[in-house]
């Protein structure tokens, strides 16, 4: 019984020695440097809004850390970035699946206008020979909305479903 | 420039400091050398009782730094190691009766007798703290698994590396191995992943340490004793000696147990001095 427990308990939960290891280095951070919680989440809020000035950030993916090697404490910021993916050949085939999970009000083709009119004009057409795609709702005409402002995510046909399987290149990051 | 002076401190109290001062002073000794072991703890002393010399104790450290008594009138000899002395602590006196240059200058003074000073630091980071580092070369950091003799280390860290000192070494004392089998006890790796410094010995909990203070004989002498064997590990470390880490294991099954008793290197191979 005692094996068995101690098998299936460590897999679910980390052992009270993981804690008491992971709860040290963040109350050492804090006696080192001073650093509270608090003041960490509002560096971490700063550090977001200067760097999404220049470039889409994936926030469920932030993490900021302070952490030492060596007894030199470091500050490490992991960043994933939202790429902007413009690959036509791709989303040229999800149309398919797209509508039928019902997602028209964020699928917005139209803004595909922005980068190459042309060719999303093309793949529009294509789309809408398309079978499955006999669902979708006027709007996704390009004609009847105008070029709104959008994020990286929206212009990817895929940004319903969750952003890990929708970027499907590995996120960029950046460490500071 | 003479022997060398290294302070056993820990920041929390109770986590061995006097328990791995008399241990170490003792071992190094039994390994040849001139010892003596310091008792800085002003107005709380015990390394005179865990060494069971509190009954011949006539001056202290400071009737010596006050010039009531010289320093050789205030060392206690050791009842079996011919080399090993005691400088005890005052026990009416508080901490602020030493100042760090009183304290400096007993060690210069020391290091001329003695191969090895080994100074038994009060708890705390306030004067006693200070008074204990002052003149050391090395200090030791004793600590236990577990979140607040860590924190509180990882503290004292900062603090000796402030004062000047080179980078302290660690001890890990009363380590439980069943418990961190279990996963209820940090292990060595996470105590030196959290703290970032050497390691100079790791000490299983060992019932055998109460039984060694009540007979007032420090555990190195014996070879049954795991912890007694972990610390004397430690001081061959201490002087140089190339001691492979023992894993720690839980209590020792019967067939290693014979495999110890038939072990042909005696526990502390004495051997000449210098």
């Amino acid at each position: 019984m005692g094996i068995f427990s101690a098998l299936f308990s460590r897999k679910s939960q980390p052992s009270s020695s993981d804690l008491a290891r992971e709860r040290l280095k963040v109350v050492l951070v804090n006696d080192r440097l001073k650093l509270s919680p608090a003041v960490l989440e509002q560096l971490k809020q700063e550090l977001l809004e200067v760097i999404s000035r220049r470039l889409e950030i994936d926030e469920q993916g932030v993490q900021i850390i302070v952490t030492r090697s060596d007894r030199l404490d470091k500050l490490i910021a992991d960043v994933p970035l939202r790429r902007p993916r413009m690959r036509f050949e791709d989303s040229a085939v999800e149309p398919a699946v797209k509508p039928a999970t019902g997602v028209s009000s964020t699928y917005r083709p139209q803004e595909f206008i922005q980068t190459g009119a042309g060719e999303a004009k093309e793949r529009e057409e294509e789309t809408q020979q398309a079978p499955a795609d006999e669902s979708h709702s006027p709007l996704s005409s390009p004609a009847e909305k105008g070029v709104t402002e959008i994020t990286a995510g929206e212009l990817h046909p895929s940004v319903s479903s969750p952003p890990e399987r929708g970027n499907a290149d590995m996120p960029a990051q950046i460490h500071l | 420039m003479g022997g060398r002076v290294i302070t056993v401190t820990s920041g929390k109290g109770g986590v061995g400091k006097t328990t791995t001062t008399a241990n170490l002073g003792t071992a190094i000794a039994m390994l040849g050398y001139k010892v003596a072991v310091v008792d800085s703890d002003i107005g709380l002393r015990n390394l005179d009782s865990v060494m069971g010399l509190e009954n011949r104790i006539v001056y202290d450290l400071i009737d010596v730094v006050e010039g009531q008594c010289r320093l050789r009138q205030a060392l206690i000899k050791d009842k079996r190691q011919p080399e090993l002395y005691l400088l005890p602590a005052a026990q009416t006196r508080d901490k602020s009766a030493l100042s760090t240059s009183q304290m400096e200058q007993l060690t210069m003074q020391m290091r001329q007798e003695f191969d090895f000073v080994v100074i038994d630091s009060p708890a705390g980071i306030e004067q006693g703290f200070r008074n204990a580092i002052v003149g050391a070369d090395e200090v030791l950091i004793v600590t236990n698994a577990e979140m607040s003799s860590v924190r509180d280390a990882d503290r004292i860290i900062g603090l000796v590396e402030a004062a000047g000192k080179p980078e302290p070494r660690l001890l890990i004392n009363r380590l439980r191995a069943d418990m961190v089998r279990r996963g209820d006890m940090m292990d060595v790796a996470d105590v030196l992943e959290v703290l970032g410094i050497d390691l100079l010995g790791v000490v299983p909990e060992d019932e055998f340490i109460i039984v060694a203070t009540n007979r007032g004989e420090p555990a190195v002498y014996d070879r049954r004793s795991r912890a007694g064997r972990a610390f004397c590990n430690a001081a061959q470390r201490l002087v140089g000696e190339d001691v492979p880490l023992v894993e720690i294991e839980g209590p020792a099954g019967f067939l290693e147990r014979l495999r110890r008793l038939m072990s042909p290197t005696p526990m502390v191979a004495r051997r000449a001095r210098g």
